[in-house]
């Protein structure tokens, strides 16, 4: 292509950008001179550039139909075509066109599916604005918790038929799907009523039902609107909405303006206007996930007002504050989240005063903390109005919400600060025609929704919240009961031979005693696949929101888990995942600039690791940027200028509260709470947040956490008169070194060759302490264990035999005692302390004990925390 | 003065009731509501890297306590436990507490006006934990305030230090 055309073709295809960046829904005449560029870009390019030309000829199609289209489609499309146009911008502007070859095709691919109307193949780019794609990703939940229940699960068969048949009755189905669903309907009722022979077959007749109604939904084999090639394409699309029965057209909800906007209304409030987004239930909402909204909110509230009536009493108490604020922000983040703008408005405003409070902006004052309260009474209204409702009905607004939020934006808007555009001033008047729409109505209609919802929400309630502490209890004395019957069973009166029947008792009492250990001991462990679940389900919904293209990998959902330790987590992944979608990746324009992949990547992976369990959060964004970081500490006057940090100092200061590098507060993030929350409640299980980067490569955060109650298999090891248990999966190999095996090193360390490696050795009744151990190598044994990818043998006096250790914790008194993960009840009754190889490591390699204590905390605010200095872990 | 005022009103506000046992033949006494249990010595699980007054870990009733040796607290000689020695297990604020005493003596009954504040022994000794002194007939007791002895890490009466 010689210079000459080549100026010419980007010039069009940049006008081509322009104008569908100031693409509009109903805006209809301005995309006719978008089109006559990529017709004559078409007629260019279509001889020599396969790809090139595809993507022209659908930019053509998309062109043509966009401005015609109701908004939920439209935002799709709209997003698709602007992708389709960067790639191709890049294409034109590269020398080397093959590099981008792969990613035209994706482009063009997703873009194909869209203007289908079907999911594309990749999960990432499932477009669920289109009622149709949505009626079938509810019918393939549906299918999939099917799968997952089993016949003989009751309670979520009930579930799932309650949810089968609100879709029939509330969604628009085409008539062929809802046949389907009706007989899989029916067909769940047989079987619940316990009418059907063969319960496994039945099922699986359910399944197909579904399958079938998910393929009538959006019919896979629809291709593009018949557009000829050449972009010249002259069907209206107005036409092509308005003939839903069509199975080629765009579906045929799709002008049903209800559904679509609430999708649209849950990432930008202002930006959606329009009364209707305010006030309405995803149709699409998850049971579950709303009754874990509703539980974990009206918790986050009922604390920020403890919170806040401490600091009437006590105003000076600084970290109340920060718990109110936390408050709002979750239940900010969540209600976007799940598409409650009007709440999430409401929490933005409450959030606002009290980051002026804990800044200091103003004076915390009796009306300011009432102000608060208010709102906390309020969304608590909001929230439990939520509870209640069913999907797609109108969300009742409490008596008196416009004139709150009116009082709370007039104190916002004299904030001098410069605020996010989009919340402010528009969004009083959102909530306020919100309520004018329905003026009086909305007491009256808010009792008649609830009587009606409570028929759909009791199925859902088959299990039973139990506290983590009970279940603590409950394993220690299931533990106890073990240890008392072993003793029992060893003692020399239950003799086989001369009390038989006895000796059959006890041995019968044996094996009910281990099934109910066994039992007690998966009460407290799950596998992480719930959790990875509701990750999806919150990436999922942020992307969306964000409008950046990203794929979303998980790896390791069987990892099991703490049960108590699930619930800890969720909230530092929900904001670790934010973080990398919000800060961590670019817009897909940089990254193409940036000579990357335009679709960005996070990934979420759980391991075992050393005796801990370790979630990794990635993204392959930009990183994080170092001269940000420390301007910001600058600015904050945590360092001095010109001062140089290593990594993980300066990273550090992410985690300090009000630490935040975002240009402009969203929102999905950018207060600098995130990294806080994510310290605290990480180590609130005693692990530990690592964060690593690469400029231009990513940012992945680690979480490593211990195992607190996992039963960690290990090997019983004597070391003088001293017994520890040394989890197996760190021992590689073990093995009594001859007299010659050990090198000595300067006289200060020894190693040993084991295989191709020169290993270190670690004697343990050194690094312990232990005085009556041997000391001769000879008479002990080495066992080789692996951490961090190092190798290291240990030197003990003998291995004992193994151990399926309960890992216990030594008390928060004792707290972190370098080398030592644990303790456990042995056999006899006595405490065994279970090691912690990186530790032993890093205490044998010289580092000090506890030399972090104290130091983390600077800002002052956790002084008053309860766990003693031993309470912070030292690390390597 | 201020500090004996202060120091006098706890004890009067808390429970009268104490436990008192001995160390090194001088008699002391907690709070009885401080005081979960008292269990008899059993083998303690040594923990390396410990502070010297931490005896270890034990095992009550599947739970892992740790232990500390009040004599190696309070700065005296640590000696080898004896059969009258025992474990009077704490409630402090960061859960149970197994405290090594040479022997329990009794639960005593001080009123408020039997107790009197400590003297001063001099600037180098920190009597911060010490409640004040409670006579009961010609018994003496040094009443302490448990919690503050357990959860603050300096050994006390740093003068006679063997922990080691």
């Amino acid at each position: 292509m010689d210079a000459n055309r080549k100026e010419k073709t980007e010039s069009m295809l940049r006008r081509v950008l322009a104008a569908l960046q100031v693409a509009d829904p109903g805006g209809a005449g301005n995309m006719d001179e978008a089109r006559r560029d990529l017709e004559a870009l078409n007629a260019e390019l279509s001889a020599e550039l396969t790809p090139g030309a595809e993507i022209v000829r659908l930019l053509g199609q998309a062109v043509t139909v966009i401005s015609h289209l109701p908004e939920g489609s439209f935002q799709s499309i709209h997003r698709a075509a602007m992708d389709a146009a960067i790639a191709m911008e890049a294409y034109l502007a590269s020398a080397d066109f093959s590099l981008y070859d792969g990613m035209l095709e994706d482009r063009a691919a997703t873009l194909r599916n869209v203007l289908a109307g079907v999911s594309a193949s990749k999960p990432e780019v499932v477009d669920d604005s289109l009622p149709g794609a949505k009626m079938r990703g509810k019918l393939e939940d549906l299918a999939t918790q099917l799968i997952l229940a089993g016949a003989g699960d009751r309670a979520e068969l009930v579930k799932i038929r309650g949810s089968l048949s609100k879709m029939i009755r509330t969604g628009a189905m085409p008539e062929k799907a809802k046949i389907r669903a009706q007989a899989a309907w029916i067909a769940l009722g047989t079987l619940l009523a316990g009418e059907s022979q063969d319960a496994v077959a039945e099922l699986a007749g359910i399944g197909r039902e579904l399958e079938e109604a998910m393929s009538a939904c959006v019919p896979a084999s629809s291709v593009a609107p018949s557009v000829p090639s050449g972009g010249s394409t002259q069907t209206p699309a107005r036409q092509a909405v308005s003939v839903p029965a069509r199975p080629t057209e765009l579906p045929p909800a799709a002008s049903s303006p209800n559904v679509s906007s609430v999708k649209t209304g849950g990432g930008v409030p202002a930006a959606s206007g329009g009364a209707s987004a305010a006030a309405v239930m995803p149709a699409d909402i998850d049971p579950e996930m709303l009754n874990l909204y509703v539980a974990e909110n009206l918790e986050h509230i009922q604390l920020a007002e403890r919170a806040l009536l401490d600091l009437e009493s006590n105003p000076n108490a600084v970290g109340g504050i920060d718990t109110v604020f936390r408050a709002f922000h979750t239940i900010k983040g969540t209600s976007g989240v799940l598409g409650f703008p009007s709440i999430q408005d409401l929490a933005h405003l409450g959030e606002n005063l009290l980051d002026d409070i804990r800044k200091g902006r103003v004076q915390l004052s009796g009306g300011l903390i009432d102000l608060a309260l208010e709102s906390c009474d309020v969304l608590k209204a909001m929230i439990h109005g939520i509870e209640t409702i069913q999907p797609g009905a109108e969300i009742p607004q409490p008596a008196g919400l416009a004139g709150f939020i009116r009082r709370l934006g007039a104190r916002d808007t004299s904030r001098s600060r410069a605020r996010p555009a989009t919340v402010p001033a528009a969004d009083a008047g959102t909530s306020e025609t919100a309520v004018a729409a329905n003026p009086g109505e909305s007491d009256s209609s808010a009792a008649d929704k609830s009587d009606k919802a409570s028929v759909g929400l009791t199925a859902a309630e088959a299990t039973a919240r139990v506290s983590t502490s009970h279940l603590d209890r409950l394993m220690d004395m299931v533990g106890e009961l073990v240890i008392a019957h072993a003793s029992i069973a060893q003692d020399e009166d239950v003799n086989e031979a001369a009390r038989p029947r006895l000796a059959r008792n006890v041995t019968h009492a044996g094996k009910i005693i281990r099934d109910l250990q066994a039992m007690t001991m998966s009460l407290r462990m799950v596998p992480l696949r719930a959790t990875f679940q509701k990750m999806e389900r919150l990436v999922r919904n942020l992307i969306r929101n964000s409008g950046k293209p990203v794929r979303f990998v998980t790896e390791g959902e069987d990892t099991e888990i703490d049960r108590h330790m699930v619930d800890t987590i969720n909230d530092p992944l929900v904001h670790i995942l934010r973080n990398a979608l919000d800060h961590g990746l670019e817009s897909a324009r940089d990254r193409v600039a940036a000579g990357k992949e335009s679709t960005g990547e996070i990934r979420l992976r759980a391991y075992h690791s050393a005796g801990s369990i370790v979630l990794e959060i990635g993204d392959n964004g930009r990183g994080l940027q170092r001269e940000r970081i420390f301007a910001k500490a600058l600015e904050l006057g945590w360092v001095s200028p010109g001062q140089e940090l290593p990594d993980s100092e300066l990273f550090a200061f992410l985690y300090k509260p009000g630490f935040t590098t975002a240009q402009k507060v969203t929102d999905i993030s950018g207060r600098g709470v995130g990294m806080d929350v994510v310290k605290r409640s990480v180590e609130t299980l005693r692990g530990r947040v690592e964060l690593g980067s690469a400029p231009g490569e990513g940012t992945t955060v680690t979480l490593r956490l211990p195992l607190t109650m996992a039963v960690v298999e290990s090997l019983v090891l004597r070391v003088g008169s001293e017994r520890y248990l040394l989890p197996t999966f760190s021992v590689l190999e073990s093995l009594r070194p001859s007299a010659g095996m050990l090198v000595s090193v300067t006289g200060q360390g020894e190693m040993i060759q084991w295989r191709e490696h020169w290993v270190p050795v670690v004697r343990l009744h050194r690094v312990f302490g232990v005085n009556d151990a041997a000391n001769d190598p000879a008479r002990s044994i080495l066992v080789i264990v692996e951490s961090s990818h190092q190798y290291h043998a240990l030197m003990v006096d003998e291995l004992i035999g193994r151990q399926e250790a309960v890992v216990k914790s030594l008390g928060a008194v004792m707290g972190c005692v370098p080398g030592v993960s644990g303790g456990t009840i042995m056999g006899d009754g006595r405490v065994g302390l279970i090691l912690d190889v990186n530790g032993i490591v890093s205490a044998a390699q010289g580092g000090p004990g506890r030399r972090e204590a104290g130091q983390a905390e600077a800002s002052g605010q956790d002084a008053a925390k309860p766990v003693a200095p031993e309470g912070q872990c030292p690390r390597e | 003065m201020e500090k004996a005022k202060k120091t006098e009103s706890q004890a009067t506000r808390h429970a009268s009731k104490f436990l008192t046992f001995v160390l090194a033949g001088e008699t002391y006494g907690v709070r009885i509501l401080e005081v979960r249990e008292i269990i008899a010595l059993q083998p303690i699980t040594a923990v390396p890297n410990a502070p010297g007054y931490v005896r270890g870990v034990i095992n009550l009733r599947g739970k892992i306590v740790p232990v500390v040796d009040l004599r190696a607290k309070f700065g005296m000689l640590s000696v080898e436990p004896t059969r009258e020695s025992c474990i009077v297990v704490m409630d402090v604020r960061e859960g149970e507490m197994g405290v090594l005493v040479d022997k329990v003596a009794e639960v005593l009954s001080i009123r408020d006006e039997e107790v009197e504040p400590l003297p001063s022994f001099g600037v180098e000794t920190n009597t911060d934990f010490i409640l004040g002194v409670g006579r009961s007939g010609s018994k003496v007791t040094i009443l302490v305030d448990i919690t503050r002895v357990l959860t603050e890490e300096k050994t006390f009466f740093s003068g006679l230090n063997a922990a080691k």
